[in-house]
């Protein structure tokens, strides 16, 4: 019970301090900061509930991010525009309203990530956005460090490809 | 690599700058709703598991009865009897059955009556009407028996009866007609249609050791066919209420 408290505790100042980070990581993955919202605290919820049952969570980060990534898949896949999103095909944004602030190179990367292949995005998302270690994404995705590693290569070439076109010439309109 | 790689995160990290409003108290909130919602489901799903298990025992023990003698009973016997409205087997459910002899194998199942003096196959217990995969097994003198009740409809009219004349128990072979059945077409059978106790029955007599397609034909030795006639003699049918 004490061991249950003291995870409600982790939980706690989880939420207090790396919500914002979850949702925005979850939102890079499924391109929405409601769904991502909704998947973040699904997986909090079923964090508790592992808790409760006496299971321990190694890396509680990665594996909210994780089950997140897992419950938006699950909810996709259910509706045709869904997988779209899933699969990243409903991608362009040309009166995107982030557009003015971010300029559309950081918008072109969002959707980028959005266009990777489910297995890079997550390493993409869990790597250079959670800053966790090619060991961590490996445990949390429940594959080797050769995978993880090989994802990242091929997830690095397409946005780098992105962040290298000069957009100077495009309009929010 | 180590360049791009942190080009990539601090762009990443810029990119992903969506406005976000935290309120955690409706966070915490949310997470213990959907919290409750999780251990309902589950107790939901573990309900439903015992439905699943429960149905799948009951129905278990319901193919097992059938098997064991509910729908279906074989019964190899020793004790010859007297064919009688009431005697037969006491769990038998069926509407016609063949009463028990020395070295005959008998079932039902359902409106369908089996003896022979072999093994039964799966496919006669099952209620294969004819059980080929029995047939194929026949050897001399080997005889399988199978008597179908069909229930006449009123729709028939005047061709209720057509093929199943009005007879009386015990049946006669003597009144049957030979017949090669698509299946077993070089198998020597015996056919009588008659109408007893308001049913319409079809009787089909296979003998082992026959053969339609020589010439002359290979039919049941008289010996053979004596054996039927006493086993078709303690044929049982029920009334039809």
């Amino acid at each position: 019970m004490a061991a249950d408290d003291e995870f409600a505790v982790a939980l706690d100042r989880m939420v207090e301090r790396d919500y914002v980070r979850l949702v925005r990581a979850v939102a890079l993955f499924s391109g929405t900061t409601e769904d991502a919202e909704e998947a973040v605290q699904e997986a909090l919820a079923r964090a508790l509930e592992q808790s409760r049952k006496g299971r321990h969570i190694d890396c509680l980060e990665a594996w909210v991010v994780t089950t997140a990534f897992n419950y938006v898949r699950s909810r996709f896949r259910r509706t045709a525009h869904g997988r779209e999103r899933l699969d990243g095909t409903d991608r362009a944004m040309p009166s995107d309203p982030d557009a003015d602030a971010l300029g559309w190179q950081l918008l072109d990367l969002r959707a980028a990530v959005r266009s990777l292949p489910t297995r890079q995005r997550e390493v993409v998302v869990l790597h250079y956005y959670l800053d966790q270690s090619i060991r961590s994404v490996g445990d949390a995705l429940g594959i080797g460090e050769s995978a993880v590693k090989n994802a990242l290569h091929k997830a690095r070439g397409t946005l780098l490809a992105t962040l290298t076109v000069d957009n100077t010439g495009r309009s929010t309109q | 690599v180590s360049d791009t790689d942190s080009l990539i995160r601090e762009r990443l990290a810029t990119a992903a700058a969506v406005n976000v409003v935290t309120d955690p108290r409706r966070v915490r909130e949310n997470v213990a709703r959907r919290q409750r919602r999780i251990k309902r489901r589950r107790r939901a799903t573990a309900l439903l598991g015992v439905l699943a298990v429960a149905g799948v025992a009951a129905g278990v023990v319901r193919a097992v009865d059938r098997d064991s003698g509910g729908d279906v009973a074989v019964r190899p016997t020793d004790a010859p009897r007297e064919p009688s409205d009431n005697a037969g087997p006491s769990n038998a459910a069926g509407l016609a059955y063949f009463l028990p002899a020395p070295g005959w194998e008998t079932s039902q199942a359902g409106l369908l009556a089996t003896a022979a003096n072999v093994p039964l196959g799966p496919d006669a217990l099952e209620g294969n009407f004819p059980a080929h995969e029995t047939i194929r097994r026949l050897g001399d003198s080997d005889i399988l028996m199978q008597a179908a009740l069909i229930a006449p409809l009123e729709s028939w009219g005047d061709d209720a009866r057509r093929g199943f004349p009005p007879r009386s128990l015990p049946l006669s072979l003597d009144e049957a007609t030979h017949v090669a059945f698509e299946g077993s077409p070089d198998v020597w059978a015996d056919r009588l249609g008659a109408t007893v106790n308001g049913w319409n029955i079809d009787v089909l007599v296979f003998y082992g050791g026959t053969d339609l397609t020589s010439v002359p034909p290979v039919g049941p030795t008289a010996e053979t066919r004596a054996a039927a006639q006493e086993q078709l003699a303690r044929l049982v049918v029920k009334a039809r209420r």
